[in-house]
């Protein structure tokens, strides 16, 4: 009908605010008589009950990394901006020694090559190692002799005082990990790796633990490292069945990072109550066997039905696994069991 | 100075004038709507903390280019879409795959809660949030700004029809144009024709 086009911008509007009083008679009467709007109408109705809740929520705060990030870019003047952060001291050392060797042996009186006398030496490099280097070292020692707070001042130190310096991100990744492995500090270890994460990028991207580490601090932030906690506990030997609690972990986050390291403690508990286990499949299935809760149970068996097919032996064995996994009581399991099975009926 | 008590413009011409400390406070208050779009545009924490980061430092470099006489906000969620959008084409460049794969690129598993539903049921519903997520790249500047504003941010339509400088009738009608082009991308997930 002519002058459509009016009334479907009404239409859009009437889908989240209240018309006023003229608008919305003149939208309703036109409804009444144009069935291609009515069904338009319905159409568009329609596609706001398709569209899902925004319930994403930043899982931390970023002011702080933010501003890191801003200094760190401070630090790169403008004709070496496509330098790394430690790179423009080197540019400029480098061609300041080119500048001093070319006055040197080829300066206005012709140096070397007019036959005069020798020049001076060009400039010795230092031969003692740079202060980062020096500080991971320091580290090192302190680490060996179990004396971890000064480990971690070297360090710390190391990063505060040169944070341009290459080894800075090399000590960042050893805080991390330090406070991580030994303090168990989970909330500081989290600011740690997020820190080398978002200052020292390089480094990060080059290390799978660091990466590993800071997606599994950052799941368990949101639940406070509780789960990390009781691992730790397990670990520890604080429980009378640390077996059992480390299930509990497995089955009240399936699919997480820390159900994966929940998984491993297991793995050892088995492995020290009976050192004649063998292989790690031989292992696994001793856990399975001494699982109760479904849900570790159909990790356990995706682990396993995993290990099989990578290990290309048993397919009949993983096929079973993936299968109870597809049967189980966890959708988000049995997408990935589905994934797997689909996988290996494409392998000969 | 404390800004928590300041509007959104007259934070955003502290930052304009030239100071820093009003960066912490516009950090603080905007970084969860950012991430909020940009999780819709891209499906998943990871891509979504990196979009928010660069998008916040951006506005940071390039707050000259607000004028005030238009909303922070919403410039603030343009320059977000349009960060969302060419972060999703360098991960389609480093994957070598078509930009409609990448924008239907199944988020990773956790970012998804396990919950009662069903698997079909479950795997339906990330079936929609791909396909409205792949719709919404879609859609033009205008368009999108105007459709985050009203569904997700829950502005009046006066009110965005003010901070983007233009009549009621013109954001009624992009509005319009954005959920019909929703309504043409994803008509195959329901039974309605039109």
């Amino acid at each position: 009908m002519p002058g459509c086009r009016r009334y479907r911008a009404m239409m859009a509007a009437a889908l989240y605010e209240s018309l006023d009083t003229k608008e919305d008679a003149a939208l309703q009467s036109h409804l009444e008589a144009c069935p291609v709007c009515r069904k338009e109408n319905a159409a568009l109705r329609q596609v706001l009950t398709l569209l899902p809740e925004d319930d994403a929520v930043i899982p931390w705060d970023l002011t702080t990394a933010l501003r890191a990030r801003l200094a760190e870019e401070e630090l790169r003047p403008a004709p070496f901006a496509w330098l790394p952060v430690w790179g423009a001291p080197a540019f400029a050392g480098a061609c300041a020694l080119a500048l001093a060797f070319s006055l040197l042996f080829l300066g206005p009186e012709g140096g070397l090559l007019n036959g005069s006398a020798p020049a001076a030496p060009p400039l010795a490099m230092p031969a003692t190692p740079a202060p980062g280097m020096e500080a991971l070292e320091e580290a090192q020692r302190h680490i060996a002799a179990n004396q971890h707070d000064a480990a971690a001042s070297v360090l710390r130190a190391a990063v505060q005082t040169a944070p341009g310096h290459t080894a800075a991100g090399e000590a960042q990744r050893a805080l991390a990990a330090l406070t991580f492995e030994h303090f168990r500090l989970y909330e500081i270890a989290f600011h740690e790796y997020m820190k080398l994460r978002n200052q020292f990028g390089a480094v990060y991207r080059e290390d799978p633990e660091s990466i590993d580490r800071f997606e599994l601090l950052a799941e368990e932030w949101e639940n406070q490292f509780q789960a990390l906690a009781t691992i730790d506990a397990a670990r520890d030997r604080v429980y009378a069945d640390p077996f059992r609690q480390l299930e509990h972990v497995m089955a009240a986050h399936p699919g997480k990072h820390v159900a994966g390291i929940a998984l491993r403690e297991m793995q050892a508990l088995v492995r020290n109550e009976d050192v004649t286990h063998g292989d790690e499949m031989h292992v696994l299935e001793a856990v399975r066997q001494r699982c109760v809760d479904p849900v570790a149970v159909a990790q356990v068996n995706l682990y396993l039905g995993d290990l099989y097919c990578d290990a290309q032996v048993n397919k009949a064995r993983a096929r079973a696994l993936y299968q109870e996994v597809i049967d189980s009581t966890s959708p988000m399991l049995a997408e990935r069991a589905g994934h797997a099975m689909a996988r290996l009926d494409l392998t000969p | 100075m404390e800004y928590a008590a300041q509007a959104d413009e007259e934070l955003a011409l502290a930052l304009k004038g030239g100071d820093d400390s009003a960066f912490d406070e516009m950090v603080r208050r905007y970084q969860g709507r950012v991430y909020a779009v940009a999780f819709r545009l891209t499906g998943n924490r990871e891509d979504a903390l990196d979009v928010t980061q660069d998008a916040l430092i951006k506005a940071y470099r390039k707050i000259d280019s607000w004028k005030p006489t238009g909303g922070f906000l919403p410039w603030l969620l343009r320059l977000t879409r349009n960060q969302a959008i060419d972060h999703i084409r360098r991960r389609t460049r480093r994957r070598h795959e078509p930009l409609d794969e990448a924008l239907q690129q199944r988020s990773e598993g956790a970012d998804i809660e396990p919950t009662a539903m069903s698997t079909e049921t479950a795997v339906r519903a990330r079936e929609i949030d791909e396909r409205v997520r792949g719709a919404l790249v879609k859609l033009s500047p205008a368009q999108s700004t105007v459709f985050l504003l009203r569904h997700y941010e829950g502005m009046a339509l006066a009110e965005i029809a003010e901070s983007l400088g233009c009549t009621v009738g013109s954001v009624k009608v992009h509005l319009f144009r954005a959920l019909k082009k929703l309504r043409v991308e994803l008509k195959d997930l329901y039974d309605g024709n039109a």
